[in-house]
């Protein structure tokens, strides 16, 4: 990259909000690409974006040569839940059921105030996502969802758009004994409280021509929130997989006259026409089922089992093909990364690769109003972008950059160590490694081959799964490994470092930011037990 | 002759000549379009047991766009319709089940409040349920679709066309008068189970106490909403419109005679007492369902107007089943009231013709009045007797054609219509469900043998969905759901 000499003489000139990427690829989404082009951002936003464009003279540069550069990526919808619950009742006082304020009807609760620039929007960043539709957790009514972006001082200095939703699912709040505890039930709730805020939208209206002769109504934050639902100025949002699920949220959509929103969607297509013919949106999950784990080898799965999950990476194809307006949301997938993964699968199934990355960029930005703001690289909008080294949906590709409100955020790759000297030893074989952590001992496997200084293999956990060795060699009698494990979603780092002495090790294993451990390791004989 | 060729797609089965060929060729293609009912099927050949005009040997159904376009023995079809030789076969009517918790998605319970009136079944049908197919495979092309019976009063009834896979608003009989149902006893009062909190009521007084104070309640609110559109009406400006309450409003309908009321039962002093709760309110049971000690007050039940919906064969399994007999069936029908037999399970559903033989062996109700237990009757006590229940012309094309006497241990349902349409070929399904597990199997192979998928730790797992189809009594009101 030919950086060096533009900073130089940026520390004289250049404004720290001003940058030019020139010679890239751009994608701009609401266009076509541009092979070879330059995008300037300034003070936040996009200043100007094409092949002719030339970098002004106060921006610090990007040699954008052999890079692409897409518009910032939306996550369409992703949980948010306060630090802390509410009060519940004290333990062991079950709750007798309420019919009039049943638990899960929280539609005045806002996801602006739940969200925070944390590690989540840390992980977003680093796969390029720059925006997220954050919808409160739990319940009936879940609350009001806010779109913002994944960095920023606050969660309202974050926030685009708030509200954007009113979010609503169909899950039972309690078992046998509390209310709605059936499935019946929750759409009980749901008619009822719609009734409720109808007559209170009614009362206050009448109240607010004229007060006189009238009880004044009861304020009440929780039908406040739902009149702009009713006056259809508020969208919402129904979580919905199945075909019959999409079909009641249809039925509930028209039987209140509601803009509705599917989130969810798996069988979506199976219900496209519905959609289509009343323009209902598709917030369509990305996390497609997959086969039960550890399935007795005996058990024969149902027909239907199993073509649910090979249909759903489909879906999109087929509501894209039904003109069915959909975005890409996580779905409970928390790697970030893997949601590009498997919008590949979607392409693999049959999806445009244009569509799916405007699923995942301009598409969400219409859905929610904001695609004068959002979505697409224009000259005005704002300065969210993902620069790549490559196709974004290629699992090889690598995000180099990611601007958030014209925000950089910049990803190297970490170079490669490289041994000093020969191999003194040969670590081929099984070993069981034993780490000391203030937890007691952890065990772990390492499978190895070596060839010369470098090493491949596996690294098996009980716990914590199992993954390829990133990377490995020996120099002298001294083994480094470096393995990386995925935890809940998130990435850890670990090293091992070790000097070899036979068929035993000993070292340190340091995870990467947190300190390190020290560890022992000894060879399995080959076919038989430890010596 | 043209034999009916029977075509596949999946578990939907539709006849149509035209389409047949194709079909044939695209087997291995499971989900086909939906096909439009033939214009015209012809069954001929027949011994036709009309139920309600007697039984036509060499008789001929003809169904023309999902009606019964005639029944006879000279039945003249276009040169185009599909015609059936049923010769040695019986064709009857489809059987209706007054009494079902089939195509439920979730619990069939709302155990919350002892009243659960505003929950409505129709809400949470479930048309990919086995038990559609499971009770077709019977001859059942209707079913009573109830809400359990853990309260005093409960939820709101669905009554279904047996249509598997189709979408719900397809499978709910639009010309079925509403219906709610009710439960009294053990049941509702918890008595077998545990509830935590504890609910009330906890004894039989208690529950006639509930159903009492629920109408009084509905009573109440019919009059604040008649002062409300009086008032409205006489042009007053400054009156607050009141709150609609989804709990009271279908009890409002059942005091005006609009919705009619299917209440589980299994003493004779609770029998009375409804009886007596209904002629204080002013309504009318359309149905007492199970009514094991109905025999005990059938005299009672007549007069009240209620039909009978009754287990032919089953008892004993809690206490207050325990007298329970397999003659209260013909008793209650020797006393003239309207009987009908039922399920209540998604496994007996599909029996419920040799239940109607069993109340022949058991009291000697006549053959063909056997056979209105399980068709008009149901009908009659559902308020949809001018549609379905029997074979005659302008009905619904609900046909069963059987491999002997429906009466007959021996006899199996082999082609079922609703509608018109072809819902079960005996045949067609067996071969289907090998074909079924060929494919699941072949399906797994090919995804196992691909290693590019990279595994989503947070993927959602398909899983084997627990049955929920059956639900006899005591199985289902357990709350475990």
């Amino acid at each position: 990259m030919n950086v060096g000499f533009a900073r130089k003489a940026c520390v004289l000139v250049c404004s720290l909000d001003v940058w030019a990427i020139t010679g890239a690829r751009i994608v701009p989404v609401s266009g076509p690409p541009i092979e070879k082009g330059t995008i300037v951002v300034r003070d936040g936003l996009i200043e100007s974006v094409g092949a002719a464009t030339v970098a002004p003279a106060d921006a610090r540069l990007i040699d954008g040569a052999g890079l692409t550069v897409y518009p910032g990526l939306i996550d369409s919808f992703a949980f948010v839940e306060p630090e802390t619950k509410p009060d519940g009742p004290p333990q062991g006082q079950p709750r007798a059921p309420d019919r009039e304020n049943p638990p899960g009807v929280t539609p005045q609760r806002e996801a602006i105030d739940l969200v925070k620039n944390d590690a989540r929007m840390e992980g977003l960043r680093a796969a390029g996502f720059t925006s997220m539709l954050a919808v409160p957790k739990g319940g009936v009514f879940r609350g009001q969802s806010v779109l913002v972006n994944t960095s920023g001082a606050s969660g309202w200095a974050m926030t685009v758009k708030s509200p954007v939703a009113m979010h609503l699912s169909f899950e039972p709040q309690g078992g046998f004994a509390q209310y709605p505890g059936s499935l019946m039930g929750v759409f009980s709730v749901i008619r009822q409280k719609m009734l409720d805020a109808t007559q209170y939208r009614q009362l206050r209206e009448q109240y607010a021509s004229s007060p006189a002769g009238l009880r004044r109504p009861t304020f009440s934050r929780e039908y406040e929130s739902l009149i702009p639902i009713l006056d259809r100025s508020l969208p919402i949002s129904f979580e919905a997989n199945r075909d019959r699920e999409i079909a009641r949220a249809i039925k509930l959509v028209d039987e209140f006259r509601l803009s509705g929103t599917i989130a969810g969607g798996r069988e979506a297509w199976k219900v496209a026409a519905d959609l289509e013919s009343r323009r209902i949106p598709v917030l369509l999950s990305l996390n497609f089922p997959e086969a039960p784990m550890d399935l007795d080898p005996e058990t024969r799965e149902e027909l239907k089992d199993v073509r649910d999950r090979l249909e759903a990476p489909a879906c999109a194809a087929k509501l894209a093909k039904a003109g069915v307006r959909f975005a890409f949301q996580s779905g409970g997938i928390r790697s970030p990364k893997q949601m590009l993964t498997n919008a590949a699968k979607a392409i693999k199934a049959g999806l445009p690769a244009d569509a799916a990355l405007r699923a995942l960029t301009l598409s969400p930005a219409e859905i929610f109003g904001v695609s004068n703001q959002l979505g697409s690289l224009e000259p005005g909008k704002i300065a969210n972008l993902v620069v790549t080294s490559g196709d974004l949906f290629d699992e090889k590709t690598k995000v180099r950059f990611t601007f958030v409100d014209g925000e950089r955020f910049e990803y190297k790759d970490e170079p490669a160590p490289m041994p000093a000297e020969s191999a003194a030893v040969d670590v081929t074989g099984t070993w069981e490694i034993e780490v000391t952590t203030p937890d007691g001992p952890q065990k772990a496997t390492l499978e190895m081959t070596q060839k010369g200084n470098s090493v491949t293999g596996m690294f098996r956990t009980e716990m914590f799964g199992s993954s390829e060795v990133k990377s490995a060699f020996v120099s002298g009698k001294k083994l480094t490994v470096n393995v990386m494990l995925n935890i809940g979603g998130n990435p850890l780092d670990i090293t091992f470092a070790g000097d070899v002495e036979g068929d035993t090790m000993k070292g340190t294993s340091s995870v990467a930011g947190q300190g390190s451990m020290s560890f022992t390791g000894a060879r399995k004989p080959k076919g038989g037990k430890l010596r | 002759m043209i034999r009916l060729r029977p075509l596949r797609a999946g578990l939907r089965l539709r006849a149509n000549s035209i389409v047949a060929v194709a079909a044939l060729a695209a087997l291995a293609a499971p989900a086909l379009a939906q096909k439009p009912a033939s214009r015209e099927i012809l069954i001929r050949n027949a011994t036709v047991m009309t139920v309600t005009k007697g039984v036509i040997e060499n008789g001929s159904v003809l169904i023309r766009d999902g009606k019964i376009a005639d029944v006879g023995t000279s039945v003249k079809a276009s040169a185009d319709a599909t015609v059936i030789d049923a010769a040695g076969k019986f064709v009857t009517p489809g059987v209706i089940d007054c009494h079902s918790h089939i195509a439920v998605d979730g619990s069939v319970n709302e155990g919350s409040f002892s009243v659960t009136s505003m929950v409505r079944i129709a809400d949470v049908i479930d048309s990919s349920d086995s038990g559609i197919v499971i009770g077709l495979s019977g001859g059942v092309t209707m079913a009573n679709v109830l809400h359990g019976s853990a309260n005093a009063i409960g939820g709101q009834n669905a009554v279904i066309k047996m249509k598997p896979n189709r979408p719900a608003g397809e499978l709910i009989y639009g010309n079925a008068p509403p219906g709610i149902k009710f439960a009294l006893g053990e049941n509702p009062k918890r008595s077998n189970f545990q509830a935590n909190p504890a609910r009330y009521p906890r004894t039989r007084m208690g529950v006639e106490n509930v159903i009492r104070d629920a109408f009084t309640r509905a009573r109440d609110y019919r009059e604040v909403w008649a002062r409300y559109n009086a008032d409205v009406k006489a042009g007053k400006k400054r009156v607050a419109v009141p709150r609609r309450d989804l709990e009271l409003e279908p009890l409002v309908e059942v005091l005006e005679g609009k919705r009619l009321v299917h209440s589980h039962c299994y003493r004779a002093d609770e029998i009375l007492m409804l009886i007596r709760v209904a002629r204080d309110f002013n309504f009318r049971i359309a149905t007492f369902q199970h009514v094991l000690e109905g025999y005990k007050v059938a005299p009672e039940i007549l007069a009240s107007g209620a039909g009978a919906s009754t287990f032919q064969d089953f008892g004993g399994y809690k206490i207050e089943a325990f007298d329970a007999t397999p003659y209260n069936t013909a008793m209650l029908w020797k006393a003239g009231i309207l009987v009908s037999l039922n399920s209540d399970d998604g496994e007996r559903q599909r029996r419920l013709n040799t239940d109607a033989a069993r109340a022949v062996r058991y009291g000697g109700v006549p053959e063909d009045e056997a056979l209105k237990m399980i068709t008009i009757n149901p009908a009659k006590q559902l308020g949809i007797d001018r549609w379905v229940g029997s074979l005659e012309r302008g009905k619904d094309a609900d046909v069963v054609i059987w491999s002997a006497h429906p009466l007959s241990s021996y006899a199996v349902a082999e082609k079922v219509y609703v509608d018109g349409n072809l819902e079960f070929d005996r045949a067609v399904a067996i071969r289907d469900a090998e074909a079924r597990r060929a494919e699941s199997k072949r399906l797994v192979e090919q995804e196992k043998a691909d290693k590019s998928a990279k595994p989503n730790p947070d993927a959602p797992r398909t899983a084997p969905a627990p049955r929920h189809g059956l639900h006899h009594d005591d199985a289902c009101e357990g709350g475990g759901e």
